[in-house]
């Protein structure tokens, strides 16, 4: 069976890269990340998040790294995650992307406001 | 309770992503259960999760192959680096499914085989390969009667004279018998369970045989021999006639080469001689090295001249017999 490809990036992958792009997030943290900055409107279930972390990895989007949780339980090891250069670059072409998409939108006088 | 539902969900995941990512899930599960209390939460959550497993696990399996992993062989010059393929064993249920595919494929191939007769030529006057002959031989096993019931030969003249018939031979009744003919039969205790009538006109020293220098006499059995007028057609046994020597004579040298084919007991293989020689004019073209109880039939081209002697000389037990045609 072919590699799976992101082109397009999927939209969990692409908001699982915001969410690493400030730091190094294990499971639980990236869904929550996505939560926040998607309003709510985007909630991660387990096994669309660790599908996505998978293609993810074996596309050098996010490396994996073990570091002791920071919270109550110290003693437990969660598997991180952070967002590599070249995952970094993709989410920035296609930031770019969807900014031009936005941008004609704009234009044609779809979307109103001038945060993009 | 809510962790140990999913861990049990998590079973029709991938074996592959199980391994991979089971504990994440559940810790990610449990984290959430931790989390998310009272009433309306625990529902959202628990819709989450199973809207969740809808929408991911036909993804998963959609990208589930079996991973590369790396093993690494250190030599002199560093390491070296293979690339092999993970272990993921089959699912039951594709074992389950193959199983089912494989008994239906089965029961309509043995539906059909049994419901569709093999063809067969039905027309004699038309010509029949090989495969149709041998196709109609194992459709209509070969009778005893059917043998009678063939076509004889009438022969041509013979000056020399006939041996009486032996005490272990009958005529046929329904055999065509030229005048000047003795009919005899000789004795294939299998392969024509019984007797079969031919006309002859040799005789050797210790017992005749037959010989057929015209006419159509289709070989009693064995489909590897052409269906053709035979030239010179004995059957002998081993018991009875071990040697018999007979002359072909032609009215003019043939041009061509002939066929020499000879059928070593029955179609089974049973019956068969311990070996076979055949001196064609002095010369052997066919030694008990190359036709013995391991060979049922044997074939090579000859060349006759105008005036022929073949000597045929067969060793075996009562019912071993053979049939030598020349063509």
């Amino acid at each position: 069976m072919p590699k799976r490809t992101l082109d397009p990036l999927p939209a969990a992958a692409f908001q699982i890269l915001l969410a690493l792009a400030d730091g190094n997030l294990h499971g639980y943290g990236i869904m929550r990340q996505v939560e926040v900055q998607t309003d709510g409107r985007m909630r991660l279930g387990p096994g669309t998040l660790y599908n996505s972390i998978q293609v993810m990895l074996e596309n050098g989007l996010i490396d994996e790294v073990e570091q002791k949780d920071s919270g109550e339980n110290t003693s437990e090891r969660r598997r991180y995650y952070r967002i590599t250069p070249t995952g970094r670059k993709l989410a920035r072409v296609e930031a770019d992307r969807l900014a031009s998409v936005l941008r004609v939108a704009r234009q044609k006088k779809i979307l109103r406001g001038d945060y993009v | 309770m809510s962790e140990w539902f999913y861990f049990c969900l998590l079973r029709i995941f991938p074996p592959a992503f199980r391994q991979r990512f089971e504990g994440e899930v559940l810790q990610l599960v449990r984290d959430r259960v931790r989390d998310e209390r009272g009433f309306l939460s625990r529902l959202r959550l628990y819709s989450d999760l199973l809207v969740d497993l809808v929408l991911s696990l036909p993804r998963a399996y959609a990208h589930s192959w079996v991973h590369p992993q790396e093993a690494t062989t250190a030599t002199e010059s560093g390491p070296v680096i293979f690339r092999t393929l993970g272990r993921e064993p089959i699912h039951p249920i594709a074992i389950f499914a193959a199983g089912i595919l494989t008994a239906a494929v089965i029961s309509a191939l043995t539906f059909v085989i049994a419901h569709q007769p093999v063809p067969v030529q039905t027309n004699p006057n038309e010509p029949v390969s090989p495969i149709a002959r041998v196709i109609e031989r194992l459709n209509q096993p070969l009778l005893p009667s059917s043998i009678h019931e063939r076509p004889q030969v009438t022969s041509s003249s013979i000056s020399e004279s006939q041996q009486p018939v032996s005490s272990g031979r009958q005529t046929s009744p329904k055999a065509p018998v030229a005048e000047n003919h003795l009919a005899r039969k000789v004795s294939m205790p299998d392969a024509a369970n019984g007797v079969i009538a031919v006309p002859t006109n040799q005789t050797s020293a210790n017992g005749v045989q037959i010989l057929v220098p015209q006419a159509a006499l289709p070989p009693p059995h064995s489909a590897s021999i052409p269906d053709k007028t035979p030239a010179y057609f004995a059957m002998l046994d081993g018991a009875t006639n071990p040697t018999t020597q007979s002359n072909i004579d032609f009215a003019t040298r043939p041009t061509e080469p002939l066929h020499l084919t000879i059928a070593n007991g029955t179609e089974s293989g049973t019956n068969r001689a311990d070996g076979i020689t055949i001196m064609l004019n002095g010369k052997t073209i066919a030694s008990r090295a190359q036709v013995n109880q391991d060979i049922g039939t044997f074939s090579r081209d000859i060349a006759l001249e105008k005036h022929n002697t073949i000597r045929v000389t067969v060793e075996g037990g009562a019912k071993s017999h053979v049939l030598v045609v020349i063509q």
